[in-house]
């Protein structure tokens, strides 16, 4: 199946960040994060042909991104340490030094968890509702609930942690 | 920590900024980013080769070295280094037309043209003089461990022998048969690539095949007649020293 150049590029121009999100969460170094960036970006494009209607597109594209993701983690072989990521990446964020450090905490936090915890949990930042999150991840809306309730208190607790 | 406070921090990072330069990329830039990977791969597969053909180099004076006094050993050997100078050689001059038509300066259609257009013609190159390290390290390595052992070339039988043959040529068959696939593999991902570029650049890429093809066809027999012939008379002079 080819990539159209045009949506190639309306891809990159209006999913950017989202795609940058993912990638962000599912790597440990910059190579890895860019390599996992252009993957996605071609997965979408060579998939898009099979975007049928009845799901929203913002639906299916977190659904190619995450798989393309999960897949993509397994098969990484680079071995630099999360933390050295975390600790050297430099976040443009739009507040202070503060504020900085409050979404490498963040990030470190999510590096902790399973690759379909961030999923779920990157799905709930993005203010995905439970039913979205279900369709996507393709578990119930139940599973989901229950799920959220205990990564979301698993991140308070490493993040509350650090802060210590 | 509340739900409110974890979005919060989430939407502190800006869509648009803190993405690393590479992520700025273009399609072409994209695809040029895998097409290295195939070069690399390639270059890396004959780097190695290279390596080993000179551990055979080095195993081959090793025995002149220990069968100084033995004339038909050296025969074996000055053959040997002669063949693996030969196969080096090609290889070598596959390894540095392989980094010009990849040049990095080039336009990425035209590298992935090119690659393709030299893969399909060279293929056959690469694949025998590849498979051919595994005679090159056997017999040289088989003279060494007989000196280590014995201090001399031990008399084999007829069935020593065919099994030694039969062992050369399944090792040797079955790097061909290995790096095929391989090579393939890398066609096909390049066709992938030139397909994503939707341009011309594969129907000239066939085209220039269909011509360099015909003229390839000649160096192709002979190279394949040099081989079986540098076989069969390695054969012939270690059946008759051993």
């Amino acid at each position: 199946m080819k990539c159209d150049k045009l949506i190639f590029d309306k891809v990159l121009e209006n999913h950017r960040g989202i795609i940058r999100k993912v990638s962000m969460l599912y790597t440990n170094n910059r190579e890895d994060q860019e390599d996992l960036f252009q993957d996605i970006c071609f997965q979408i494009c060579k998939s898009y042909r099979t975007f049928r209607d009845e799901s929203q597109f913002s639906t299916w594209l977190y659904r190619v991104a995450l798989n393309t993701a999960i897949s993509q983690v397994r098969k990484n072989t680079r071995k630099t340490p999360a933390e050295t990521f975390y600790e050297n990446i430099h976040y443009a964020t739009a507040g202070t030094e503060d504020s900085e450090d409050q979404v490498q905490q963040l990030f470190r936090a999510i590096s902790l968890l399973n690759r379909i915890d961030k999923a779920l949990i990157l799905l709930w930042l993005e203010e995905k509702s439970y039913d979205e999150i279900a369709e996507i991840l393709g578990i119930s809306k139940s599973n989901v609930s229950v799920k959220l309730v205990r990564i979301k208190k698993v991140l308070s607790e490493t993040i509350n942690g650090q802060k210590q | 920590m509340k739900d409110e406070q974890l979005k919060n921090i989430w939407n502190m990072i800006s869509d648009e900024t803190a993405a690393p330069d590479g992520l700025h990329l273009s399609q072409e830039q994209a695809i040029s980013s895998r097409s290295g990977s195939v070069q690399n791969k390639i270059r890396n597969m004959l780097q190695n080769d290279l390596i080993l053909k000179a551990v055979s180099g080095i195993a081959f004076l090793t025995d002149l070295l220990f069968y100084h006094q033995n004339p038909q050993v050296i025969y074996v050997c000055i053959g040997g280094i002669l063949f693996l100078t030969l196969m080096t050689t090609i290889q070598w001059k596959t390894l540095a037309g392989l980094n010009q038509v990849s040049d990095p300066g080039l336009p990425t259609r035209e590298v992935l043209s090119n690659l393709l257009v030299y893969l399909k013609r060279k293929s056959n190159l690469f694949e025998l003089t590849i498979a051919s390290s595994q005679i090159l390290i056997f017999v040289p390595g088989l003279l060494v461990y007989y000196y280590l052992v014995y201090g001399q070339v031990k008399p084999m039988t007829g069935l020593s022998f065919a099994v030694y043959t039969i062992l050369i040529l399944i090792g040797t068959i079955t790097s061909y048969i290995r790096i095929q696939s391989q090579l393939k593999f890398h066609i096909k991902y390049i066709h992938v690539c030139l397909s994503d570029l939707n341009d011309n650049a594969l129907n000239f890429a066939f085209n220039t095949i269909e011509t360099q093809r015909k003229q390839d066809n000649l160096t192709r027999l002979l190279v394949g007649l040099l081989l079986i012939f540098g076989f069969v008379a390695l054969l012939a002079v270690m059946k008759s020293i051993m």
